[in-house]
């Protein structure tokens, strides 16, 4: 197809499905990335329990080079950590700097985005979801499907499906592990009381395939999916990035970090400018039109210091959103003393949604039962000396799970991310060149009333839990920092009516006419869902619609 | 830094106090490793890494030295630890040793999975744990909590020898 060259920056979930989308149209595509690679899997045919004999140095390969995955006493309360194998998703480039006040923000440079870390779980956002976006689950609705038919979507149509709209190609489930089908049974016998209560069990929609699509095999059950999984069986956007450069239309500039993009006087974008990561000069492409898709917190520094290049003027962009996570460990009383499965698919496969009174404040739950999961995390928590602490985890294991329980959140203008003076820049001073001359700088704090809210939304999980045969250990759960869900979202919403630091229905800046936001910066509401799903649909519809 | 013989003796005794058997070569290796030991198999940790497993004070140092006596002596050091120095060195080294195993071939034994066992067996076997903690969390109190009081914030010795070195 004729026309100008689209720019994409960033390869995360949200950028590759639109690239994907306009490449098949016929548009000429140029990515932007920084593209640290993923490392080819170690033993790809060998379980989690046949690496550590078939590899020369397992230790290296569980714990890494500096043994930093070994989480000792005092390490930053989480019950797991990213693995050495995963080092590659959180690598930063020289340059990044962020500042953050209520807020720990998670930034991926990798080909592929922080999405290489993610639990593959796909939840459409329903119709009341959708309220604020300016549109509805009807016109979202075919992106879904296309994006379930690219990547494979595994569900049912069970209870949870009154929060999570069916939609097509929905592949058959994946096998369920004991300790899971033991869950779903018990809740088959207390549904009525249960539901009663609000309380809806479910299976998860993941975003792994239980039968053959493509070159992709359907998992193997070989217990890697913290590690990555080695079969590409669990999708990661990286493997449609590897589509797109299938394209002879589409040109993969990895090895550069884009800091910000020039406009000429009536507010077009004409060059985006990015500094290679290996040091030297700026680079400048020329963009017909340019798509911001790196991560709402990426983009919004894009966007930011563009302004600020041009203007010197350090603006705000409100509305900064993130699920609120609780992790809230259990142990099922029926499988204490029973073997454990390694050889079982590791991450969620049931889900949870409580109903809060508004439809769109329920609250999500994923249910992670224990399998292959490093133990010595769970160990040094216990109150008595490791060697009881590892007779009861032994014991423990096939018992023990987590329910990750997600929570909605809403703009609020006091939560915004701006750019600040760094490395002796003064605020005003116009930047001409190259350098790091600002930072991002973020602010978040929780919504009065939260605590309230958590506490009701906690005390429901574990009231279901119980009816399950499960018990809470006291004092175990933990409540997870703003910015660990990785669910950012709101900083240039999409909006009815034209405003400045917002985007039509379509994601076009009202600021800069040819420039899209793609990603999670455009969503005016976040509910309690990871929203890796709805970013894919929503980039496929803007991509299918603005171009 | 903790020479390649106390990190040995170190492991040899830890390890037969978390599941009752010397450890297996590759096990010390890497535990000396960690340590930032010579000899590894590999380019040496960073200091910093290796500075994680190091006394931090007096009483640090104190019931690490005690720990390292033999499994018994572990076995009262941890339990206090346990309760009173969560992030003391024995602790954190005892962590370590766990992580290691548990990385390692199943057949170091650590973590094997359990045959199924009727849950009445392992609440009483885990309750005769319980018993058996109790006394001797209340045994390491009478022999540690002074030691802690006394030496809790000194300076550990070794870092007090390459002081006076320097």
């Amino acid at each position: 197809m004729s026309g100008q060259r689209i720019v994409v920056v960033g390869s995360g979930p949200s950028a590759v499905h639109f690239a994907l989308t306009v490449l098949r149209k016929g548009h000429d595509v140029t990515m932007l990335d920084v593209g640290y690679a993923k490392p080819p899997a170690a033993a790809p045919e060998a379980s989690l329990v046949a690496l550590k004999s078939a590899l020369p140095d397992p230790v290296e390969y569980f714990l890494g080079k500096n043994f930093e995955g070994a989480l000792l006493p005092g390490a930053p309360g989480e019950y797991y950590g990213i693995p050495p194998s995963k080092e590659y998703v959180f690598r930063t480039p020289a340059g990044h700097a962020v500042e953050s006040r209520g807020f720990a923000p998670l930034f991926s440079f990798a080909q592929g985005g922080l999405a290489q870390t993610w639990t593959a779980g796909c939840y459409p956002f329903s119709d009341v979801e959708l309220e604020d976006f300016p549109f509805s689950y009807a016109q979202l609705g075919p992106c879904y499907d296309e994006v379930a038919r690219r990547i494979g979507v595994t569900g049912a149509a069970d209870d949870l499906a009154r929060f999570f709209p069916l939609h097509a190609h929905l592949m058959e489930p994946l096998r369920l592990d004991r300790h899971s089908a033991l869950l779903l049974e018990q809740y088959e016998k207390h549904k009525a009381s249960l539901n009663a209560q609000g309380c809806y069990f479910g299976r998860t929609r993941v975003a792994t395939l239980s039968r053959d699509l493509g070159s992709r095999k359907a998992c193997d059950y070989l217990g890697r999916c913290l590690w990555g999984c080695p079969s590409d069986s669990l999708y990661t956007p990286a493997l449609t990035l590897a589509e797109c450069r299938a394209f002879p239309n589409f040109r993969y500039a990895g090895g550069v970090r884009v800091t910000h993009f020039r406009f000429d006087t009536v507010g077009r974008v004409t060059r985006v400018i990015a500094e290679p990561v290996a040091g030297g000069e700026p680079q400048g492409f020329d963009a017909g039109r340019l798509v911001l898709a790196a991560g709402a917190l990426s983009s919004s520094k894009i966007f930011l210091e563009s302004i600020y290049r041009d203007s010197g003027e350090l603006e705000k962009l409100g509305g900064l959103m993130d699920n609120r996570q609780i992790l809230v460990p259990f142990v099922n009383l029926r499988l204490i003393g029973k073997s454990y499965e390694p050889q079982s698919y590791q991450y969620h496969l049931l889900g949870m949604g409580v109903e809060t009174g508004s439809p769109k404040e329920y609250v999500h739950g994923q249910i992670t039962t224990l399998k292959t999961g490093m133990v010595h995390p769970i160990m040094q928590n216990l109150p008595c000396d490791l060697r009881t602490a590892a007779f009861l985890v032994r014991n423990l294991h096939a018992a023990l799970g987590i329910v990750n329980v997600n929570h909605h959140d809403t703009p609020r203008a006091e939560n915004y991310v701006t750019l600040e003076p760094h490395d002796g820049a003064a605020a005003g001073e116009k930047a001409t060149g190259a350098g790091n001359p600002v930072r991002l700088a973020i602010h978040y704090s929780p919504p009065a009333g939260e605590g309230e809210f958590l506490r009701r939304s906690v005390g429901a999980v574990k009231r279901a839990l119980r009816r399950l045969g499960c018990i809470v250990p006291p004092g175990m759960a933990h409540v997870r920092p703003m910015g660990a869900s990785a669910h950012y979202a709101g900083t240039l919403p999409m909006s009815r009516e034209k405003k400045c630091f917002s985007t039509s229905a379509f994601g076009q800046s009202h600021d800069f006419e040819n420039l899209y936001i793609a990603d999670g910066a455009a969503f005016p509401f976040l509910p309690a869902k990871n929203i890796t799903f709805t970013l894919m649909a929503n980039a496929v519809r803007i991509a299918e619609s603005a171009f | 830094m903790d020479t390649q013989a106390t990190l040995a003796r170190e492991c040899q005794v830890f390890c037969r106090y978390l599941v009752g058997r010397e450890p297996a070569e590759y096990v010390a290796r890497k535990y000396a490793e960690a340590h930032g030991g010579a000899g590894s198999w590999s380019a040496p940790v960073p200091f910093e890494s290796a500075c994680r497993f190091a006394a931090r004070d007096g009483f640090d140092a104190a019931l690490l030295g005690v720990a390292a006596r033999g499994p018994a002596w572990t076995s009262l050091a941890d339990s206090y630890a346990s309760m009173a120095a969560r992030r003391s060195a024995l602790r954190r080294k005892l962590v370590l040793l766990a992580a290691i195993l548990e990385s390692c071939d199943a057949s170091q034994g650590f973590r094997d999975s359990v045959d199924d066992t009727p849950a009445a067996a392992v609440i009483l076997a885990g309750m005769g744990r319980g018993l058996l903690f109790a006394p001797r969390l209340l045994a390491a109190a009478v022999l540690f909590a002074p030691m802690q009081a006394l030496l809790s914030g000194a300076t550990p010795p070794a870092a007090r020898a390459s002081g006076e070195r320097r």
